[in-house]
């Protein structure tokens, strides 16, 4: 049962000493991986006559891009950057099991960080938008008895994001896990392009899915 | 497994948010700009081809102008110089006319002239036969045949005399 613990990857040694978490050591492995690709990748981009690679790279960001603009609407434009970052961060977590780290997605602690900064964006959005009366108006929509639902709303759509994609994580680590106890080779690799590929791509996509519906929502 | 450290929470938090800082320098910026770049260029080429087919349009237009304009004037010329033709055609066959006219009227003046000269030097001609005869017969002897061969002469060359005339 070791595996679901979430340990601390090491302390660092200030003010008492303060624990580092595996998840948040492995988002710095993730951070890297992701800047550094980014930057081999951005070398050398050209106008004209692009290479191939730089064909799909561009392909990659400007269909990311145009997903996510799809999903968020004309006016929310300015959070698609945000949205692709966490999409492509949550996608990469949830494979990176595939690598032998345990995945920052498994880990309480972060969905409930990705579900928060999600709130705290989709709010954001809507007063950006509305202007605090408006945004404060809103919440009487579209009748005046909604009211309380509404309001509890700001902890349920949280709450709904962060524990879907924990449970998805989790669930299908848990299993992975199982299946690896029983059989160590080969079947794994089969459930694992399931659980952890398909899966772990499908959640990532749920969550910036439904963020992005949620900040539509607001800002129209 | 559930246990939430707050700390940690804050440090992802802040992980995405400078994941997100990274990400826009790194990756957006770069792809975007270039992608930005590359339609600016496009949008310039083809703005480029609109104006050059529009100047090619005017060149046409303007050559189309110039080819009818052209042809009229080649036209005009055309019948320009079909009418000054005409009129030098008629002046030339008038002057011809008159000059045949007046050849024709010199040659049968001087026809005339000549034909009255030659008379009258046949007249002049018979008249001195004539009297030459007259003078043969009157110096006398004469017999009749020398009457008869004298007055044959006379005829033929009387004779000769108004061929020549005639001709």
């Amino acid at each position: 049962m070791e595996e679901l613990n979430c340990e601390t990857a090491f302390t660092i040694p200030l003010f008492g000493g303060i624990d580092i978490s595996e998840s948040v050591a492995v988002t710095w492995i993730i951070m890297a991986v992701l800047v550094l690709a980014s930057v081999l990748l951005t070398r050398h981009l050209k106008v004209e006559n692009p290479g191939k690679g730089q064909l799909m790279l561009e392909m990659a960001v400007s269909s990311l891009h145009d997903m996510v603009g799809e999903m968020v609407g004309e006016k929310g434009r300015q959070y698609i950057p945000y949205l692709v970052t966490v999409l492509v961060y949550i996608g990469v977590a949830n494979i990176i099991g595939l690598f032998g780290f345990k995945p920052p997605t498994k880990d309480l602690t972060v969905t409930i960080a990705l579900a928060v900064m999600s709130i705290i964006l989709i709010e954001y959005s809507g007063i950006h938008a509305r202007g605090t009366k408006g945004w404060i108006k809103s919440f009487a929509e579209p009748v005046a008895i909604m009211t309380p639902f509404n309001i509890l709303e700001l902890v349920i759509k949280p709450l709904s994001l962060c524990m879907r994609l924990f449970g998805n994580v989790l669930g299908a680590f848990v299993i992975m896990e199982l299946i690896k106890q029983v059989v160590p080779a080969v079947i794994p690799a089969a459930f694992s392009l399931y659980f952890d590929i398909f899966d772990g791509l499908i959640q990532a996509y749920v969550f910036v899915f439904l963020t992005s519906l949620f900040i539509k929502e607001a800002v129209e | 497994m559930l246990n939430v450290s707050p700390l940690n929470l804050l440090f992802t938090v802040l992980n995405l948010l400078i994941l997100l800082a990274l990400m826009k320098r790194f990756l957006y910026k770069p792809v975007l700009n270039i992608i930005a770049k590359r339609q600016e260029l496009i949008d310039s080429r083809f703005a480029e081809a609109d104006a050059v087919k529009k100047e090619a349009e005017q060149l046409k237009e303007q050559y189309e102008a110039c080819m009818s304009g052209a042809k009229e004037e080649q036209e005009r010329t055309v019948k320009e110089a079909k009418i000054r033709a005409r009129a030098e055609y008629d002046r030339i066959v008038a002057e011809a006319d008159r000059q045949a006219g007046q050849i024709v009227e010199k040659a049968r003046k001087t026809g005339a002239a000549e034909r009255t000269k030659a008379v009258k030097e046949a007249e002049a001609e018979i008249t001195k036969l004539a009297v030459e005869a007259a003078a043969k017969i009157a110096a006398g002897s004469l017999s009749g045949q020398n009457d008869r061969v004298s007055y044959d002469e006379f005829l033929k060359k009387a004779g000769e005399m108004s061929e020549t005339d005639s001709r």
